[in-house]
């Protein structure tokens, strides 16, 4: 039986939209979460002071000065140092981090250090151990408690199996432009399958910008001999290539001891090329060995992974290079579709647009599976059946689809309400959301459908609410006392929980009043 | 369980290996060949081919759910992928674009 294309392409967007959407919709979750990561950081240490954010030249400087004494005498012999400066979004207090092998670690172990700094005194700030939002971003690529290279590797198919759903999604699409703005409410079915189709063409341009650029990632992994083969797939030259289009200078330990340049004139010069406003970080590569290197590097202001460095000798302090822009039209194509996936560019007001863009993603996911099972479900009816895997999957939709905001909302909770001295912190505010989200699975076992979505939407609604109250009952920086201190990053996060706890509570509520009409 | 679609549990099986061999085999081919034939440096046209080729294999995989015949999807993939394999390999023996 010969098929039209569109009905071959419908086919095709409900299995590849399906069968891993549950996995889509956490990608989207933690993903959307992922463009405020250092704003949540934040949030989830309360201890560290509120950090105004006007850095100058004078304070660039001592941090600078300040990092380097301190890692000098902590990790001196370090393969590679960060110094981040408190100047830009992702930088609220003065970050070091420094990885040193177990060979030259003073401890015989290796050693990972990443540490905020007072800018005044040098002294190591101690906020509660916490995974904070960097955790929630990570988790969209690596996922959680499995492998991370094979999860990694997972993650990337699934991109390519979101692209196929999107891309036969615009194809089905009937009336693309007569329906663009089509949302018939109360019509059941119908509704659903417009609520899906709006969020997605609305968004669009993102979704497909985030879905290829997924892809494009895992090129290393997935289209490996596309990446090597004019080149004879010769390993090591493929490698060599690719690094030489860095076109970043090499810099290679001799393990000859050197004195460090003093990093001073270094920045001096730097900031006079990159100008003042643009300076992001300072690395030191090979800290104390004839071999070392000084980058100092830009933000990123521009859509793209790229940003200027330069690059200096560490131990003469003379300038080696100036990279000023990408070196290849291949590579500055990479490079930008790179950096409007990770939008490292992005100001507040185009980082909330990505934000609402992800959660968008994730309504396009729900809604469509939504739209599957009541299909389905108006199927079985007709034919007087109910399978048992249908109804399964009837209930998880709900654990997952409810239960993830839940359990998102539990991880909030746990940053404040698990005492601060618990060891294993950081992973028990993790397992504390994974724990909720299986309770959230089991739920809807236990109860009717309309009862288990009801629930669950109440338990979201007053999950998110709470959010404020406890951090006001554990910590000073409370909504009010933010708002005072024009501390926008905890009243942000506080207000946009809050939001969230009332657009659930009006969707239990409007079930509830369905309900009640109904009877 | 209803089932609309007008394929056996087979055919839908059989496509899904085609993806994954034949399918994935031709995009490659497909990209390296698209990698000789850019007017840049080896490295950069490789790098540019990478980023094509994802689209390449979606157009596949479209081609594959739509196509009627299994026999066919098979015969024309790996056809396409001795194709432009087999430029490549040519492309590649007599030397591509300048580096």
């Amino acid at each position: 039986m010969k098929q039209s294309f569109r009905q071959s392409m419908a086919w095709l967007h409900t299995s590849s939209g399906l069968v891993f959407c549950w996995v889509f919709y956490f990608i989207f979750a933690t993903g959307s979460l992922g463009y405020f990561n250092k704003e949540i950081d934040q949030w989830m240490m309360p201890e560290l002071p509120q950090i105004a954010s006007n850095a100058t030249a004078e304070s660039d400087l001592q941090a600078v000065n300040v990092a380097v004494s301190w890692l000098q005498e902590n990790a001196p012999q370090a393969d590679s140092w960060f110094i981040r400066p408190p100047n830009h979004r992702s930088n609220h207090h003065l970050r070091v981090i420094a990885n040193t092998p177990a060979s030259r670690s003073s401890t015989g172990e290796k050693q990972s250090l990443n540490k905020r700094l007072d800018i005044r005194n040098g002294q190591v700030l101690e906020p509660r151990d916490t995974g904070g939002g960097n955790t929630l971003y990570r988790m969209h690529y690596v996922l959680h408690y499995l492998p991370t290279q094979l999860t990694y590797q997972f993650v990337g198919l699934l991109a390519m199996i979101m692209f196929i759903a999107l891309a036969t999604g615009i194809i089905i699409h009937r009336n693309f432009f007569k329906d663009f703005f089509t949302f018939r409410p109360s019509k059941g079915n119908r509704t659903w399958l417009d609520a899906h189709n709006l969020m997605a063409v609305s968004t669009l341009p993102f979704q497909l910008m985030i879905t290829y650029s997924g892809m494009v990632f895992v090129i290393g992994m997935w289209m490996p001999a596309v990446a090597g083969g004019n080149l004879g797939f010769n390993a090591a030259e493929v490698q060599k290539a690719y690094f030489e289009l860095n076109g970043e200078p090499i810099s290679k330990r001799s393990d000859e001891p050197a004195t460090l340049a003093p990093l001073q004139p270094i920045l001096e010069v730097a900031l006079r090329t990159i100008g003042r406003d643009n300076f992001e970080y300072i690395q030191v590569k090979h800290p104390n060995d004839v071999g070392a290197q000084v980058i100092i590097s830009e933000h990123h202001n521009q859509p793209s992974r790229f940003r200027q460095k330069i690059f200096f000798d560490g131990v003469s302090g003379e300038l080696i290079q100036h990279n000023q822009s990408s070196p290849s039209f291949s590579k500055a194509t990479y490079d930008a579709i790179q950096g409007l996936h990770e939008a490292n560019f992005a100001g507040i007001g185009l980082r909330w647009l990505y934000f609402l863009s992800g959660l968008a993603g994730m309504g396009v996911i729900a809604t469509g599976a939504i739209y599957w099972s009541l299909k389905r479900k108006k199927q079985f009816d007709e034919m007087g059946q109910s399978p048992f895997n249908y109804r399964l999957v009837n209930r998880l939709n709900i654990g997952v689809i409810a239960g993830l905001p839940i359990a998102i909302a539990a991880y909030f909770w746990a940053n404040r309400l698990l005492p601060v001295e618990m060891s294993s912190r950081e992973d028990w505010e993790t397992h504390s959301m994974f724990i909720v989200w299986l309770l959230a699975t089991l739920h809807p076992l236990l109860r009717s459908n309309e009862n288990a979505w009801r629930e669950q939407l109440w338990a979201a609604g007053f999950a998110y609410t709470f959010i404020p109250v406890i951090s006001a009952a554990t910590t000073s920086r409370h909504l009010l006392a933010s708002i005072e201190a024009g501390d926008w990053v905890f009243a942000g996060f506080d207000l946009t929980v809050l939001a969230t706890g009332l657009l659930f509570l009006t969707a239990a509520w409007n079930l509830n009043r369905k309900k009640k009409l109904a009877a | 369980m209803p089932r609309r679609s007008r394929w056996s549990r087979w055919q839908i099986v059989g496509r899904f290996i085609a993806v994954a061999i034949p399918g994935y085999l031709l995009a490659n081919t497909s990209g390296i060949l698209l990698s000789f034939v850019l007017p840049m440096s080896k490295i950069n046209a490789a790098l540019m081919a990478s980023i094509f080729s994802f689209a390449i294999l979606a157009a596949i995989v479209l081609w594959i759910f739509h196509e009627q015949s299994l026999k066919q999807i098979w015969i024309r993939l790996l056809t396409g992928s001795a194709l432009t394999g087999g430029l490549s390999a040519l492309l590649y023996f007599i030397g591509g674009p300048a580096t």
